[in-house]
This record gives structure tokens, C-alpha cells and sequence, in this order.
């Protein structure tokens, strides 16, 4: 039934805050919603499906859902249509109302409904009712008073009538965008004020002092003139609208604590008869100041995951990045402007620049940070630049570190690091001496000394060090070696000087052999008598030294004697006698020898001088 | 082979040997002083470069050393310029600049490892390689053992005698003691060479497997390399702290 009333009730449902009634999508909606969900057990509830957005004339009576512990009262719904225009846009909407009364205490339910639209089905969620002693609830308007509810605004006979505030009516609930979450993420959190229909607020204000401490805020734009929204929660049917939207960005890990959210309004409760034009001119004293406060929400964060590279500031989000040079060609000491921008999803307020170290020719100051941050949507996004003002002091190309910056991709968890290039930079132009105080030493403060123009002191590079090469080692052994040789010379020389044996002994050989080489002159210079007489001189002589006799005065007897002594053959000792008689034949005689019997000689001799050595040796072997 | 040609080879091959030198620093100083003057420009890249083509001539100085260190600085690559000024102190230089430059080098660089004590005797014997170098050592000790290799020579062939006994002695013990000295001081230096972080951060691990890392070093830091095995390092800090990095982020002293 589409009445005065009800149309006036709708009307001042949405005088709330002063608002619009809100402009209906497009969209079939469709929902089941029941007036309490708590009822007596001589009470009854009234149960109803609302379908709106739709061409009514293709709405399909639907029929009473089935219920547990309720009994439905009547087969044929009430029906309700309402037509609005509101900023030139129709809305329409119809509803269809069954009522049902409790069987016994306890849960209940009625369940889903279907409803046919346009020939296609829809499916209503199903509601749960409690149903209690009568004694344990309020006294409620008569059910008469209330026939056609919803479309009529839930009123009360008497004014004594009028309910306390129940927290299903009026209450606000804090929704976070996620309860677990990892340091310096964003967190949205949106406080929304739920009130029953019919339920009108004025003069709604903050009170208290809202806080997140371990949290950076920042508050979303909302509108100042909310549109509520209906929604139906458990069955009943509520407006809606936000009246606080807050980024979070916790600052540490642990379990962390948003304050509630407070706020002091004077809040209507209609009655449920007496005639609305009556209500709606008496507002003014019906009015009770009521406080309303959401719950505390917590959140639990989580610190970093290690493994962060370098460049990584602290950054989380989702950011992109683009740098730029002001000029690629500049004259020493003339500025040239680095731009580096950041943009994306996160705390944009607290970004630090990334790194950039330039060579360092280049005087850098600290860069201008410009921030901008959108607070409109439903998370904060905004832009950061940092422009570094650099003052070449040399000439010259030089190349440009590339940009890199990192942040923790909360959605990928990871880090993501980006980098952007640089073009080069020509620097043209001479520098300047820079000016500069000295130290007592001459030497810049703050500054290098300059180079040094000395060309001295070069030396050869990649050598082998000392201890691998050569020369050193024989440094210190040649010394050593001539010293070994010196003493053994020594030794040898003060032994030639006191020993005659051993002295006679080493010029034995030397002497016998320059004898015989001195008689072989003479053999090739046929003079046979010089010649005998050195063959003489020599073989005597080497009997004399080698066995260390005054072989001068010996006769030829007691030579042969001795020489029998120390073990020279009887053959060799004839051999000898003979020869030295030769000898004193060839010096005596008339008749001069001819030359094969001066060869013979010569090389008897040099066989007895080998027999004699042998003999001596032997002899020297056995006294050891 | 008569002692005069033996002597007139010698002095050929000393002449060629020097004729040859003064051909590859005269080279060297050309570049030397071309990299001075692009310095003085303000070209450092091109200073470096020169510097670069005067140690292709395999000639190095301290002043070449001072001034390529000079020039990475200017061009804010302090790792290369404190490994240039260690190099040319290492070549024995102790000029007052090279101390200087040093010292605001380092002013630059992050870590600040505490340094391990070092017993009094190494810090007098560091103290005394690095004044006399290990040829300096060498030398003077081959010249004392010649000296006393002399002494013991007249003591042989003239016979003994108080004095020449002392002599003898002490020159030649004082000797052997330098130059032994000398092989070990070149050995210390060839068996454990330094090096500086040049990457401007890298890891220290326990094991080049890279299992896990213990230090982050920054550039500039002079580390002691321990060994080598492949693309790692073993390398020990100044707090006397083992361990391995990848040998590219090093640059040899």
C-alpha cells in the first residue's frame, strides 16, 4: 500500500545529517530484512523482501519462505511499491511483507527466499530470529500499531513508550583494510555510523581525542555531505555512511592499538503511532544526546623480512620513478638541476631521497623536496620529487650514477628495487683554483695537497722481489767461497813452508817434468850431452824429492840400496842404473849417441819416474 | 778467456742495461708530465690516463703513485685514490703530503674497525722496513758481511789479533743478521699482500660458498689478503676478523 505515510517517514529518514536521499543504482538489488531479530514469545516478527532498481512490472510475486520455529501468519504478502524522483532520476521499488509468530523459544529461522525478476532468480540470504521470554523484553508497540511495518517508521503509541538506545540501533563500526600487516605498510581503517531506519541524528561532533600511537596518519577526504547508504546487517536494515577514512602506517613491529572513535550526537527514536505530521513538527523535543564510540582495533605487524638491499630506505608500497638532468651541457661551475620523482600507492610523506652520489668534481647540495599526496581515494597515493642542485668544478664527460631506489612490495613480498638512467653530462669551460686555508705545514685544510711535479726516484715495476732472485744468493755465498779457497791455501802454503817432505814431495812432479820437457828442446836440437845430463837431473832429482833424499850425495849403490827400500823392482832398479850409466857414457864418451837411443832414453826415464812415484805411493799407503 | 774482455762485457752490458732504463723513464716522465698539466686543467680523466700510459712503460714513482691517487679522489673514487697513496708509500715515500692525503681519504670512507695491538717489536720492525725498505736492509747488511768477509781474509793470511777479532765479528754477525732480514722483509711483503675494498659495499662471508654473511665492509677499507681460491678472497680485517669476498671488489696494494 503506498501511503502519505510512509512516503513522509522515508523522507525523514533521509533528513539525516542533513542529507539527500540516496540515488538508487540502476541494479536489482533484493534483500530480506526483518524488523528484530530478538522477539518475545508473544510477539511478532514481521518479515519482508524489498526489490528495487527494477521494472516493477516484471517483479514476480514471491512466495513466504519456509521458517523453523515461527509460523507463518498469512500466505498473501502486503504490498508496498514507492516511487521517487530524485535529482530527475526515478527510483522504484516494491516490497512484499509476510508476518510470522514464534512456536516455542529459542533460535528460529526463516529461511531464503526466491524472487523472480525479469525472468531471472534471486535468492535472499536467510535470518535468524531468538526468540525469548516475553517478561525479558521491552514493552513493544501493539502489533496492530505496527501493521504494514517497514512502510510505516517504527513509532511508539506514548511517549513513555520510547526506547532506551540499543546498540544494534545506533552503534559505529571500525573496519580495517587488514588486520595483520608489516611495518611502514598502509592499513586504511574506516569508521562507519550504522543507525536503524527511522533513527534520525543532529548535531553530531567528535569528542575525545582520537589517536594511533606507533602509527603515521593520514586522513582520507570524505565528503561532508554523506549520502547514506542502505544496508542490511543480520536481517535488519540499516543506513550507513562514513564518517572517518584514516591511512595507518605502523612505524614498529608488535601488536599495535588504534584508539576507538568517539562522538556525542542527539539522536531521535521514533514513536511507533500518533500522526507523523505530529512527529515530524515536534523533533525538537525528542531529541537525546547520546555518545557512541567504536571498538579499539588491532593490528599486528610484522618488521621486515631481512635480506633488504642496500638502496632500500624504508620504502613500502608500490612506486615508480623517473630522473632527470636539466642540461646535458654545462659550463664549470655553472648548477645543473638532477630531478628525481617518485610516485606510487604508500606513506609518500616520509620517502627519503634515494641514493645518488655523483663523481666528485661535482659539489652537491642537499636537494628541494617537493610532496604532494592524494588523500581522494580509498588509499593514499601522491608523488615526491627531490631535485639535487649539482656545481661541476672540472671539465670534462662524465658519466651519471644511474638512480636506484628500493621499497617493499607488500603484495609480491619482496623488495623491489628500480633504477633510472641518467644521461651523460658534458662539462666545458676551466676550473677555477679553488681558495683554500693552509695548515702550519702548507698543506690545505679540508683539502688533498696538490700533486707533486718531481720526476725523480723511478724504478722499474713487476720485478721479482729480492727474496726471489739469484743475485743475492750468490752475494753472500761468493765471499764465503773466496774465503774457503784462501784458507785452504793458506794451509797449503804454511805446510809447503815447514814440511820439506810434503814440499819436496808436490815439486817432485813439476820439477821432473820440466827436466824432461827441457831434454826433450835438447833431443830436437841434437845436443846429446845437455841432453843426458837433464835426463840425469831429471829422474835423480825425482828420487831425491819424491822420497825426500840428498840424492847428491849418494852413490848409484846406496841409491839402489834405498830405492830397494821403499819397494822399487829389481827390474826397475836395473832398468834405472842402466840408464844412469847411459847417461855418464854420453857425457864421457868420445862417441856420441845417435838419436833413436837419446828417444829411448827419454822414454825410459819417463817410465821409471811413473815406477818410482808407484813405489812411493805404496809405500807412503802402508806407513799410513 | 783473458780478465779484460771479461771486464769490458761487463761494462757493455751495464752501459746497454742503463742506456735502456733511461730510454723507459724518459718515456714515462713525458707521460708523467702530460698527466700533471691535464691535472692542473682540471681534466682528471685524462690526467689518470696519462698516469695509466707512464706505468705501461713498466716505470713506476711515488710522485706517479701520489698523483693517480690525487686524481681518483678528485674524481670521488676513494678506493682507487687510497690504493694509490698506499702504493706510493709503499715505495717508500714519506712525504708530508702523501700523510696528508691519506689522512683525508680515509676521513671519507664508513669503517671503523678497531685494530688488533700489535706486539712492540712488530710495530718497531714495520717501522724500520718501511724506512729502510727490504733492499735498504739487504744492502747495508751485504756490505757489513763483505766488510767482515774482508776482516776474516787479512785475520788468514796475516794471522791472528785482538781487534781483528772483534771486527770479524761484529761486522760479520751484524751482517748476516741484515740480510737475512732483508730476504724476510721481501718475503713478508710478497707472501701477504694488502688490498682495498674498491665495490662500495661488499660482503664478508665465512665460506665462498656464501653461506652466510657476517660483515658488510664499505670502500676504501685496507684489508690483508690471506689467500686466494678462484673469483674469492680470504681476506682479514683490521680487527683481525677472517673472511672471504669476491676478489673483483679488491685492488691490490
Amino acid at each position: 500500500m503506498f501511503t502519505l505515510r510512509s512516503i513522509i517517514a522515508v523522507t525523514i529518514v533521509i533528513g539525516l545529517f542533513g542529507v539527500e536521499r540516496p540515488v538508487s543504482a540502476q541494479q536489482i538489488e533484493v534483500r530480506a530484512l526483518v524488523d528484530e531479530t530478538t522477539i518475545g514469545d508473544q510477539e511478532i516478527v514481521n518479515y519482508s523482501i524489498q526489490i528495487s532498481g527494477a521494472d516493477l512490472n516484471g517483479v514476480e510475486t514471491p512466495s513466504a519462505p519456509s521458517a523453523e520455529g515461527l509460523a507463518l501468519m498469512q500466505r498473501t504478502p502486503s504490498t508496498q511499491q514507492s516511487m521517487t524522483i530524485i535529482n530527475g532520476q526515478l527510483e522504484q521499488s516494491i516490497s512484499f511483507g509476510w508476518r510470522y509468530q514464534p512456536v516455542r523459544r529459542g533460535n528460529a529461522r526463516i529461511d531464503a527466499a526466491t524472487v523472480t525478476v525479469n525472468g531471472r532468480t534471486y535468492t535472499t540470504e536467510a535470518i535468524s530470529i531468538n526468540v525469548v521470554d516475553q517478561v525479558q523484553r521491552p514493552r513493544r508497540p501493539s502489533p496492530s500499531g505496527r501493521q504494514g511495518w517497514p512502510f510505516v517508521v517504527p513509532s511508539r503509541p506514548h511517549a513513555d513508550a520510547r526506547r532506551d538506545i540499543d546498540s544494534r540501533d545506533l552503534f559505529i563500526r571500525a573496519v580495517p583494510s587488514k588486520r595483520t600487516a608489516r611495518q611502514n605498510e598502509q592499513i586504511t581503517i574506516e569508521y562507519r555510523l550504522y543507525f536503524r531506519d527511522g533513527i534520525q541524528l543532529r548535531h553530531s561532533r567528535l569528542t575525545g581525542s582520537w589517536d594511533a600511537e606507533g602509527f603515521w596518519r593520514e586522513e582520507f577526504e570524505i565528503d561532508t555531505r554523506p549520502v547514506p547508504t542502505s544496508v542490511v546487517e543480520n536481517g535488519l536494515l540499516y543506513h550507513m555512511i562514513v564518517l572517518k577514512r584514516v591511512a595507518v602506517f605502523p612505524t614498529r613491529p608488535g601488536t599495535l592499538t588504534v584508539d576507538p572513535l568517539e562522538i556525542e550526537t542527539e539522536a531521535y527514536f521514533p514513536s511507533g503511532g500518533g500522526d507523523p505530521f505530529e512527529r515530524f513538527f515536534s523533533l525538537g523535543n525528542r531529541f537525546d544526546t547520546v555518545q557512541l564510540s567504536s571498538d579499539s582495533v588491532e593490528l599486528i605487524v610484522q618488521p621486515l623480512p631481512p635480506g633488504a638491499p642496500s638502496s632500500f630506505s624504508g620504502a613500502v608500497g608500490d612506486y615508480r620513478m623517473r630522473a632527470s638532468l636539466s642540461a646535458t651541457s654545462v659550463e664549470v661551475g655553472e648548477p645543473v638541476e638532477v630531478r628525481i620523482v617518485i610516485e606510487g600507492e604508500g606513506n609518500v610523506a616520509t620517502l627519503e631521497a634515494p641514493r645518488f652520489e655523483p663523481a666528485g668534481v661535482f659539489e652537491r647540495y642537499d636537494p628541494n623536496v617537493g610532496t604532494s599526496v592524494r588523500r581522494d581515494g580509498r588509499r593514499i597515493s601522491g608523488r615526491k620529487s627531490f631535485t639535487f642542485v649539482l656545481v661541476p668544478r672540472s671539465n670534462g664527460e662524465f658519466e651519471m650514477p644511474p638512480v636506484e631506489f628500493t621499497f617493499y612490495h607488500p603484495e609480491r613480498s619482496d623488495y623491489v628495487t628500480i633504477t633510472s638512467e641518467l644521461p651523460e653530462l658534458e662539462v666545458t669551460g676551466t676550473a677555477a683554483p679553488l681558495a683554500a686555508g693552509t695548515t702550519s705545514a702548507g698543506l690545505p685544510v679540508d683539502d688533498i695537497a696538490g700533486i707533486i711535479t718531481d720526476a725523480s726516484s723511478w724504478r722499474r715495476i713487476g720485478e721479482r722481489p729480492l727474496y726471489r732472485r739469484v743475485w743475492p744468493y750468490a752475494a753472500v755465498a761468493t765471499p764465503l767461497l773466496a774465503l774457503l779457497l784462501l784458507f785452504g791455501y793458506q794451509r797449503r802454503a804454511d805446510r809447503i813452508a815447514t814440511d820439506t817432505r810434503f814440499a819436496r814431495g808436490r815439486l817432485a812432479h813439476p820439477l821432473a817434468k820440466k827436466h824432461l820437457k827441457q831434454a826433450e828442446a835438447l833431443l830436437r836440437e841434437n845436443q846429446p850431452r845437455a841432453y843426458y845430463e837433464e835426463v840425469e837431473r831429471a829422474v835423480v832429482g825425482f828420487a831425491g824429492n819424491r822420497l825426500n833424499l840428498a840424492e847428491l850425495g849418494l852413490t848409484r849403490d846406496q841409491l839402489d840400496q834405498r830405492l830397494a827400500q821403499v819397494g822399487l823392482s829389481a827390474e826397475d832398479r836395473r832398468a834405472l842404473r842402466a840408464l844412469l850409466e847411459e847417461c855418464d857414457r854420453a857425457r864421457f864418451a868420445p862417441i856420441l849417441p845417435d838419436q833413436s837411443a837419446m828417444e829411448s832414453a827419454h822414454e825410459r826415464a819417463a817410465q821409471i819416474i811413473v815406477a818410482l812415484d808407484r813405489a812411493a805411493q805404496q809405500t807412503e799407503d802402508v806407513s799410513v | 778467456m783473458r780478465p779484460s774482455f771479461l771486464l769490458f762485457v761487463l761494462i757493455g752490458c751495464t752501459l746497454i742495461a742503463s742506456a735502456s732504463f733511461a730510454q723507459g723513464v724518459g718515456v714515462a716522465v713525458s707521460y708523467f708530465d702530460e698527466g700533471n698539466r691535464l691535472y692542473r686543467e682540471g681534466d682528471y680523466r685524462g690526467a689518470l690516463r696519462s698516469y695509466e700510459r707512464a706505468l705501461e712503460q713498466g716505470y713506476a714513482s711515488d710522485a706517479l703513485y701520489f698523483n693517480m691517487g690525487n686524481a681518483y679522489f678528485r674524481l670521488d673514487r676513494i678506493g682507487q685514490a687510497i690504493r694509490h697513496y698506499e702504493k706510493a708509500r709503499r715505495m717508500g715515500s714519506d712525504r708530508p703530503e702523501l700523510t696528508h692525503n691519506l689522512e683525508i681519504a680515509r676521513e671519507l670512507t664508513i669503517d671503523t674497525f678497531s685494530r688488533l695491538p700489535a706486539p712492540f717489536w712488530t710495530r718497531i720492525w714495520r717501522s724500520i722496513v718501511r724506512a729502510t725498505g727490504a733492499g735498504g736492509l739487504f744492502g747495508a747488511g751485504l756490505i757489513l758481511y763483505i766488510v767482515g768477509c774482508a776482516a776474516l781474509a787479512v785475520r788468514i793470511r796475516k794471522g791472528p789479533s785482538p781487534w781483528l777479532r772483534r771486527i770479524t765479528t761484529v761486522t760479520f754477525l751484524v751482517g748476516i743478521v741484515l740480510v737475512a732480514s732483508g730476504l724476510a722483509a721481501s718475503a713478508e711483503v710478497g707472501s701477504s699482500p694488502s688490498a682495498v675494498v674498491l665495490a662500495r659495499e661488499a660482503l664478508i662471508l665465512k665460506d665462498p660458498s656464501g653461506a652466510s654473511a657476517d660483515v658488510v665492509v664499505h670502500e676504501g677499507l685496507v684489508v690483508d689478503v690471506v689467500s686466494s681460491s678462484g673469483q674469492w678472497a680470504e681476506i682479514r680485517l683490521p680487527n683481525g676478523t677472517r673472511g672471504w669476498m669476491q676478489a673483483e671488489d679488491l685492488g691490490e696494494i
